[in-house]
């Protein structure tokens, strides 16, 4: 069983309920980086992202009774700043940008054929990919920065989560799956809700 | 051995996790400043307020005035939000002060 902030999410939300500042905190450590690089990929802009990752922190302690803990708290939270980032946009006399083009069938060619740079190079796949990547178990998250950002080996990534080398292949087998799980839906809810 | 979906997961998590807008150099915030200067009406409120970082112990009273130089100012603390509840503020208490001395780009 996974361990790390996505267990404990509810219990965040109910600590930020109670306007505890140490719960305060935790989002903004937590969420603050990749918050501003979600916003950064809906935006194109550094400016626009720094203001969409303080109204969404913000708007996130405002309505935090509303998060029932049936998501993940940070696709919570990316649905709060996908409409700010539109707000900002729009306060900014610029268009949402055109993101439309990470469906179900982007996520499917990741098993079977190499993807275009122009593919990987889109703000719409970026973002989704770090909704989906903070979307994951802590354990998870790790396991895949390492191996595939950081380039560690199996056995380094076993003694990073002080496990057996079996049991790290093990957590990579199964956070490449949840990665892949939250890709698609990802795909699926955003073809269902632009069709 | 690489398979096509590991060459594919690292490229679109290096992808995900690149920044590539560098930070502002002096002439582009010197030339941003400008622009925004130039827009603004005399009898319009100054355009943008900046604070790039708070120091720590301040009163609440002490922070109002720092977030405050003009009631119409709009305000970006750089350094972010979290910082008012390192000063020692409630999240709410924090919220409050951000909303209410914040001018929003609609307006």
């Amino acid at each position: 069983m996974p361990t790390g902030l996505f267990s404990t999410e509810p219990e965040l939300a109910g600590r930020l309920a109670q306007g505890d500042p140490a719960a305060w905190k935790e989002l903004c450590e937590t969420y603050g980086r990749p918050l501003y690089l979600y916003a950064y990929h809906r935006t194109g802009d550094a400016s626009a992202a720094e203001d969409v990752r303080q109204e969404t922190l913000l708007a996130a302690v405002e309505s935090i009774a509303g998060y029932r803990g049936e998501a993940p708290l940070f696709a919570w939270l990316c649905g709060i700043a996908r409409r700010k980032a539109a707000d900002e946009l729009g306060h900014r006399g610029r268009q949402d940008l055109p993101l439309e083009t990470a469906d179900q069938e982007t996520w499917q060619q990741l098993e079977r054929q190499p993807l275009p740079d122009e593919l990987v190079e889109r703000a719409e796949t970026r973002a989704a990919v770090v909704e989906a990547l903070w979307s994951l178990p802590e354990d998870y998250r790790e396991a895949l920065l390492a191996r595939y950002v950081r380039g560690e080996s199996v056995t380094e990534i076993a003694a990073r989560l002080g496990r057996s080398y079996k049991a790290a292949e093990s957590v990579l087998s199964r956070a490449r799956e949840a990665l892949l799980r939250n890709l698609k839906k990802e795909g699926s809810c955003r073809e269902h809700s632009s069709g | 051995m690489s398979t096509v979906l590991d060459e594919n997961l690292g490229r679109v998590l290096k992808s995900a996790l690149a920044l590539e807008a560098p930070p502002l150099r002096d002439e582009q915030m010197r030339q941003i400043l400008q622009q925004a200067a130039a827009r603004r009406r005399p009898a319009d409120p100054f355009p943008l307020w900046v604070i790039a970082a708070l120091a720590a112990g301040l009163s609440a009273f002490t922070l109002v005035a720092w977030l405050l130089p003009h009631p119409l100012a709009a305000l970006k603390i750089a350094a972010g939000i979290a910082l008012l509840a390192n000063l020692g503020l409630s999240p709410l208490a924090a919220l409050v002060i951000v909303r209410n001395r914040r001018w929003s780009y609609a307006n």
